[in-house]
């Protein structure tokens, strides 16, 4: 039995598929991904950014091809090592910020409950609100603060600031940046790049299931003498 | 990890639980007071709304449960429960175990409230205020094994019950029928009420015993005898049968262990969230 090790990428797809029925949502997709990047998965609303992510995050079952997370397939193990923020409210609406605290320090070994504190409080929110009595885009601050406080191998993060008004945009990526370790791998799918531009090492670039670009940023970027956002504009027209 | 997602349960589910309990609680007791009035329409009324709770009581509440137990698994929340590093079969276990836990304080608070509502019902019976005096003069006049049995097939059932909500809100909410939102699992449910209810006709057939009731002797009212029991013949005769039928039991145990091991099946290895 081979056991993962430190050099085992992070993110290994081989031949991924996934069908909605008829439709096809992941085609034959090959990715695999090093650790100690911010990477930016683009492309257009029914890509399949989100069925991969779920794939990954292990919610998602079905799939054809080899999906490994840190060299484990989905499951236990590789939930361990990653941290899922999904693109919807996945905390109970009743809940007070501090047992949504709780609710991760009760079950993920990897999670720092100051640092969720500092990053709380960076986002100017009260552990003792409530989730129902807040705003969407506060909602999402909390999650962040719960997904980015874990000392996780891999985060995933779907759409983190899409619902959100601009002038947010930024303090949420500040607070996603603020803790993240070097080595870690931070995923993040969004049809914004305008506003993670900034803060991305590279990108992959998606279409009907399929990936149609990938590279490091600055390689793209000096490649086409123009922006990520101009090159996702022109190859997305 | 069971003992925290116990604890977890508990929390999730504490403000569900105590709503229903306090709901019934003031029910039958607005009930009992109603009927204890003995004024013609009103103590009737107080009566009829007493006896629907408390025959309503548990199966409402594994309803509640179910639904709980749908929304924290497959709805928004379910991203966080199938995130966690636990083993999906886990996770299930420890939610029947927790709905288990419940079914058997409700039935305790039922019995409680039945307690309060014969101080004004049992006269209306011909028997006295006092429940627990009466139904111990009844579990006297049968013979132990038999009201054990009854016992134990009431928790059985009310276990079982709730593991085939459970079972059809995970089927319900797989990659086939989880596009229909609470359809799927309501599909799932009506489906599997027709095929059990086909089964258990089958099984009655296939298993031909039966518990024959007797006059009792040594002491007890009523006794037994296992005797072959024919359900076709019985359909037929115009007399009343007097023999229990015993085939449905072995099909609901089969059913409960289909319930629980596909449900696991699906939790560790065919989670597909919409």
């Amino acid at each position: 039995m081979n056991t993962p090790s430190d050099q085992t990428p992070p993110i290994q797809l081989s031949g991924l598929t996934h069908r909605y029925g008829s439709r096809t949502a992941i085609d034959s997709l090959d990715l695999e991904l090093r650790p100690g990047q911010i990477v930016g998965l683009l492309g257009e609303n029914g890509c399949g950014k989100t069925t991969m992510l779920k794939i990954m995050a292990g919610v998602l079952s079905g799939y054809e091809g080899t999906v490994r997370i840190g060299g484990h397939s989905p499951g236990p193990a590789s939930k361990a090592i990653v941290s899922f923020l999904p693109d919807a409210s996945f905390l109970p609406d009743g809940a007070r910020v501090s047992y949504c605290l709780d609710l991760y320090d009760d079950f993920f070994a990897d999670f720092d409950r100051k640092k969720a504190a500092d990053l709380i409080s960076f986002f100017g929110l009260q552990q003792k609100m409530r989730l129902k009595a807040m705003s969407k885009g506060m909602r999402e601050k909390v999650q962040i603060a719960l997904a980015m406080s874990r000392d996780a191998k891999v985060y995933l993060l779907d759409e983190p600031i899409s619902g959100v008004d601009p002038s947010a945009r930024q303090t949420i990526l500040d607070g996603i940046l603020r803790n993240l370790s070097e080595d870690s791998l931070l995923l993040v799918a969004t049809h914004l790049i305008h506003d993670l531009e900034p803060i991305l090492d590279s990108v992959v670039m998606m279409r009907h299931g399929r990936v149609i670009l990938q590279g490091q940023a600055d390689d793209l970027r000096e490649t086409h003498s123009t922006s990520l956002d101009q090159i996702f504009r022109e190859t997305y027209r | 990890m069971i003992t925290t997602l116990l604890k977890h349960e508990w929390m999730r589910t504490r403000g569900l639980v105590g709503a229903v309990a306090a709901a019934a609680t003031l029910a039958v007791a607005v009930g009992t007071g109603l009927a204890f009035t003995e004024l013609p329409v009103l103590s009737q009324l107080g009566s009829a709304l007493a006896i629907v709770v408390l025959v309503a009581l548990l199966p409402l509440a594994q309803i509640a449960l179910a639904f709980d137990f749908w929304r924290s698994s497959f709805r928004r929340t379910g991203y966080f429960t199938h995130s966690l590093p636990i083993r999906g079969g886990t996770i299930f276990w420890t939610k029947l175990l927790w709905g288990a836990i419940v079914t058997v304080g409700l039935l305790v608070l039922n019995v409680l409230l039945v307690a309060l509502f014969w101080a004004a019902f049992g006269p209306v019976l011909d028997l006295s205020r006092n429940f627990f005096a009466d139904i111990s003069t009844v579990f006297e006049l049968m013979p132990a094994s038999f009201t054990t049995a009854m016992i134990l097939m009431v928790v059985l059932s009310g276990f079982g019950w709730l593991a085939q909500l459970y079972f059809a809100a995970t089927l319900g909410s797989g990659r086939a029928l989880g596009r229909f939102g609470i359809g799927g699992p309501v599909i799932v449910y009506v489906a599997m009420y027709m095929i059990v209810q086909a089964v258990m006709f089958a099984g009655i057939l296939l298993f031909p015993f039966g518990l024959e009731f007797v006059p009792g002797n040594g002491g007890t009212m009523l006794d037994y005898n296992l005797v072959n029991y024919n359900v076709l013949n019985d359909m037929l005769s115009p007399e009343a049968s007097q023999t229990m039928p015993l085939g449905f039991l072995p099909v609901l145990l089969v059913v409960l262990l289909v319930s629980v091991i596909w449900s696991t099946r699906i939790w560790n290895r065919k989670v597909a969230l919409a």
